[in-house]
């Protein structure tokens, strides 16, 4: 089979619904349906699927386009994935307001699961970016994952938290907006009746906010699954949290000095990005 | 010493925001934002730089657009918090 033949599969956008009793997220009968998209090799024979799971909140939407184009590099190797769209999130149902790390966890599940029904007789990969990375962590036994890409997990959710506050006072700043951003969102009601917080231009819940900030990676079981942690910045070397996880998880690095593309608004394709993941499925 | 200091942020400048110019051609007056197009992101990659750079922490207070005006400021910035 040869490259260009597994490239001409079209990716398959699709809704995946909520789960009917028979399927284990059975007990999520409120969950919303997610974006995916699917892409398989033309023969549908696909030995290995990969569940790719982006970042959250803003980053989202920058990183967007490099997993789409993962997503096609992994199909003209004739390896299958399923990118999910985390709820609250582009156009995935439900909103992030509303959200708890649980229900993200077991969308991860849901996708997991949808990639098996899909090619029951491959083996599933995770692969996650930033809190994305942390959620598939924490969801990669459940999800009966064989391998756990992990792309700058996040270790410490209070620092998360600090460093989306951090950029909110930042723009803020730059724009010298006072309110703007809460004033400027759906849920600008909420935001000011306190019921939201307005954190990096997304409204989220107390709830939300105290359970990302309680996140420890280091605090977690490792893995059944073989795990690889990459850093993706300008830093040469590993960061010590990462370091500490990596020991923690018994974990294989990389690091690639690159931007960071979760962090990017314009699209460039950065080659040894591509390398990197790639090489991390080999 | 302070020359120390600066080419130290300097390096931390060019390798965090991935600029395309050596440590050495940035003036230390030159007005970061402005010469090298520096927008939030980047902003927020500079001061991450500096936190772990120089181990310390940004307070509320310090979240002022003069502070990271220039490698000048920044020094200036740096020696008021007690970093160096």
């Amino acid at each position: 089979m040869t490259s260009r033949e597994y490239s001409q599969a079209a990716p398959q956008p699709f809704f995946l619904e909520t789960p009917d009793a028979e399927t284990p997220a059975a007990e999520t009968p409120d969950a919303p349906s997610l974006f995916c998209v699917w892409r398989a090799p033309q023969n549908d024979n696909a030995a290995r699927v990969w569940v790719l799971v982006p970042p959250f909140f803003e980053e989202e939407k920058s990183a967007r386009r490099t997993l789409s184009e993962f997503a096609r590099r992994l199909q003209n190797r004739g390896e299958a994935s399923l990118l999910v769209t985390p709820r609250g999130h582009g156009d995935s149902g439900g909103e992030v307001g509303s959200a708890t790390l649980s229900d993200w966890r077991a969308d991860i599940t849901r996708a997991a699961s949808e990639a098996k029904r899909r090619a029951p007789s491959a083996e599933i990969i995770l692969c996650g970016v930033r809190l994305g990375a942390t959620l598939c962590l924490l969801a990669a036994d459940e999800s009966g994952a064989r391998e756990l890409h992990l792309i700058e997990p996040i270790v410490s959710g209070r620092v998360l938290v600090r460093d989306l506050m951090q950029r909110k006072k930042l723009r803020a700043m730059m724009t010298r907006e006072e309110s703007g951003a809460e004033n400027a969102s759906p849920n600008a009601a909420r935001v000011l009746a306190g019921d939201l917080e307005d954190i990096d231009g997304w409204a989220l819940s107390q709830t939300l906010r105290d359970e990302i900030g309680a996140l420890d990676s280091l605090q977690s079981s490792p893995p059944n699954a073989s795990t690889r942690i990459l850093q993706i910045s300008g830093r040469s070397e590993l960061s010590p949290l990462l370091q500490k996880l990596a020991a923690h998880l018994n974990a294989k690095t990389r690091v690639v000095v690159a931007r960071p593309f979760w962090t990017q608004n314009e699209e460039s394709h950065d080659e040894t990005v591509f390398a990197a993941l790639l090489e991390a499925g080999e | 010493m302070d020359d120390e200091l600066k080419m130290r942020i300097k390096r931390m400048i060019v390798e965090r925001l991935f600029l395309d110019v050596t440590p050495r051609e940035i003036a230390d007056d030159a007005p970061l934002m402005e010469t090298y197009g520096i927008d939030s992101v980047a902003l927020f990659e500079l001061v991450v730089g500096l936190e772990e750079e120089f181990d310390l922490q940004l307070e509320d207070t310090d979240f002022q657009i003069d502070t990271f005006k220039s490698v000048d400021s920044i020094a200036t910035f740096l020696h008021a918090k007690g970093a160096v």
